[in-house]
């Protein structure tokens, strides 16, 4: 029985190890193109720029609009996403979890409505292309004709 | 009976089958351990709840709930918000397990109105004080929020939000009628308010916040042991008590205003998160609702995934006597024990150190451990159960662990 308790244990160990370095990999690759993230909305929508906290308000739920006053529709990514992850910590400087505490306080009182959220980030890009009052956020590389830049972190 | 639905939703919900665009499904729920040294003043988590924990006692009930969450746009500028929250109440009626049920109306980035059952926003967190996973603390503070039985607001609110300098205005009125439970040793009561009237003024930026906020409500029924008191007091004749009919009037609950108010701020500072609130509740047509004084102030330290945090929080009322004079108490001490507990039903008074541990496990996931140190004074144990006949002065400690979760 103890050698059964044994081999569970290492196989365990094991799989804890070969996630860890799934996940560790999974980083490396997304860092490369999401260090250049940059908030994006539909050609056609009249804004040309943002500011850092208009963005936060409008991605925090505080006051979502467009610096003309028009509604806007924030897109997230759904999950613990990488590109999420680096989004909000050079947005707001805090981590998901912290970002979903807030999120919770909001959502489950019914405060506000919640973002809208794609699986990912060519999920986020689709549905901006078609749809002039959404903004999310992109890796730059996949900037596509259909959508321009409004705020990028390092200006 | 609940378990295959409930399934069904977290199946629903970890599948993301209904996630689209217009339809969004959510959850979030706690499972909360609460233990204690008390052998006489039993733990709850607020006037609501007609279950205690004393010492020796593993409870799990206080604070263990699963809410499930839809929100359902109709149209662009119309959606519909429901909630339900499964947990262990005094009253096991539908209604205490609706939670929210509201159509959303937003024309405008500025504008909100919503129109049906809402979460009450008497003080900071008393909206989300059921949301583990929002606030720092295990709970929040007792001596602030123990006293509110709210969960619910049938009625109105209309929001206004307007960016200014760094930060957003956002003003709240509100309106509308509740029903709740008021617990005590003689067991659950239903309290009915009608004609709630609320303010609420917040000013936020990225990492702090201010919020004043003010309500008032009438309450619209009488529970049957009161106007028992009362018919009982009122004909008392006049060689053992003079003027009890005109003071059974003192008594009745049904008609008297309440009045809630509430300033509070918090902030981040780098590592530091610092948060305090102070509370007023007041009644100034009724001496059964008495002046009762609160608040806290709580400093965390976040380390990565881990925040340690202090709170100290307090209530202060002065306590009742009976001190109507030529009343011949010998004759009838039981009445005048009865007027003592009606009177004292809100006289909380107690002070409590608080430290704790919260790990955000993963982004959605978090458990918190925490300790409490409480001296109870004498008469001011309302936020407790206390079956013993014994309102003297006290000092507990429990220690509570959770685990909090969304979906």
């Amino acid at each position: 029985m103890n050698r059964l308790y044994a081999d569970i244990n290492a196989c365990g160990l094991l799989l804890a190890l070969a996630l860890t370095v799934c996940c560790s990999y999974a980083f490396a690759d997304n860092d490369n193109h999401v260090e250049d993230v940059v908030i994006v909305v539909h050609q056609d929508n009249p804004t040309q720029k943002m500011t850092r906290s208009q963005v936060i308000d409008l991605f925090m739920g505080k006051y979502v609009a467009f610096p003309n006053g028009n509604k806007a529709i924030a897109v997230d990514l759904a999950s613990e996403q990488v590109a999420k992850q680096i989004f909000y910590q050079k947005l707001v400087g805090r981590s998901l979890a912290s970002v979903n505490a807030y999120w919770s306080r909001i959502r489950f009182t019914g405060r506000a409505k919640p973002p809208i959220e794609k699986s990912s980030s060519e999920g986020m890009v689709s549905y901006i292309a078609g749809n002039k009052n959404a903004i999310g956020y992109i890796p730059e590389s996949m900037l596509t004709d259909n959508l321009k830049i409004v705020y990028r972190f390092n200006e | 009976m609940l378990l295959k639905p409930i399934v069904i939703l977290l199946l629903l919900i970890s599948t993301g089958s209904t996630a689209n665009d217009n339809i969004q499904l959510s959850a979030f729920g706690t499972i909360g351990l609460v233990v204690s040294d008390s052998e006489r003043l039993a733990y709850r988590r607020d006037v609501s709840y007609h279950q205690g924990v004393l010492a020796d006692e593993l409870d799990i009930l206080n604070h263990s709930l699963f809410g499930v969450q839809l929100d359902a746009s109709l149209t662009a500028d119309l959606d519909f918000v429901g909630q339900v929250v499964l947990r262990d109440v005094a009253k096991s009626e539908f209604k205490q397990y609706l939670t929210l049920s509201f159509l959303r109306y937003s024309p405008t980035a500025n504008w909100q109105i919503r129109i049906g059952r809402t979460a009450p926003d008497i003080f900071l967190h008393s909206a989300s004080r059921d949301i583990g996973v929002a606030y720092t603390w295990a709970v929040p503070p007792n001596e602030v929020y123990s006293i509110l039985p709210f969960r619910t607001v049938d009625g109105v609110d209309v929001s206004y939000s307007i960016p200014f300098n760094e930060g957003i205005i956002r003003t709240k009125f509100f309106t509308g009628q509740a029903d709740t439970v008021v617990s005590s040793i003689a067991g659950p009561v239903s309290l009915d308010v009608k004609d709630i009237y609320g303010l609420i003024v917040n000013y936020s930026g990225v990492d702090w916040s201010f919020q004043a906020q003010h309500t008032q409500a009438t309450i619209a029924s009488e529970s049957e042991g009161n106007q028992q008191l009362i018919d009982a007091v009122a004909q008392l004749p006049e060689f053992i008590w003079p003027g009890a009919a005109a003071f059974s009037q003192h008594l009745i609950a049904k008609g008297k205003t309440p009045k809630y108010s509430s300033i509070s701020a918090q902030g981040y500072l780098g590592r530091y998160l610092l948060s305090a609130e102070l509370s007023y509740i007041s009644s100034s047509d009724s001496e059964l609702i008495p002046t009762i004084v609160s608040g806290y102030a709580s400093l965390a330290y976040m380390m990565g995934a881990h925040t340690f945090y202090g709170v100290y929080s307090f209530t202060d009322t002065d306590p009742y006597m009976f001190t109507e004079p030529g009343v011949q108490q010998q004759l009838i001490p039981e009445l005048i024990t009865g007027v003592t507990v009606l009177n004292s039903f809100y006289t909380s008074s107690q002070q409590t150190q608080s430290l704790g541990w919260r790990w955000d496990i993963s982004a959605n996931i978090s458990s918190s451990l925490q300790w409490n140190h409480s001296h109870i004074d004498d008469m001011g144990g309302t936020l407790w159960l206390n079956n013993s006949g014994d309102f003297s002065t006290d000092t507990i400690n429990i220690v509570m662990f959770s685990v909090s979760f969304t979906l």
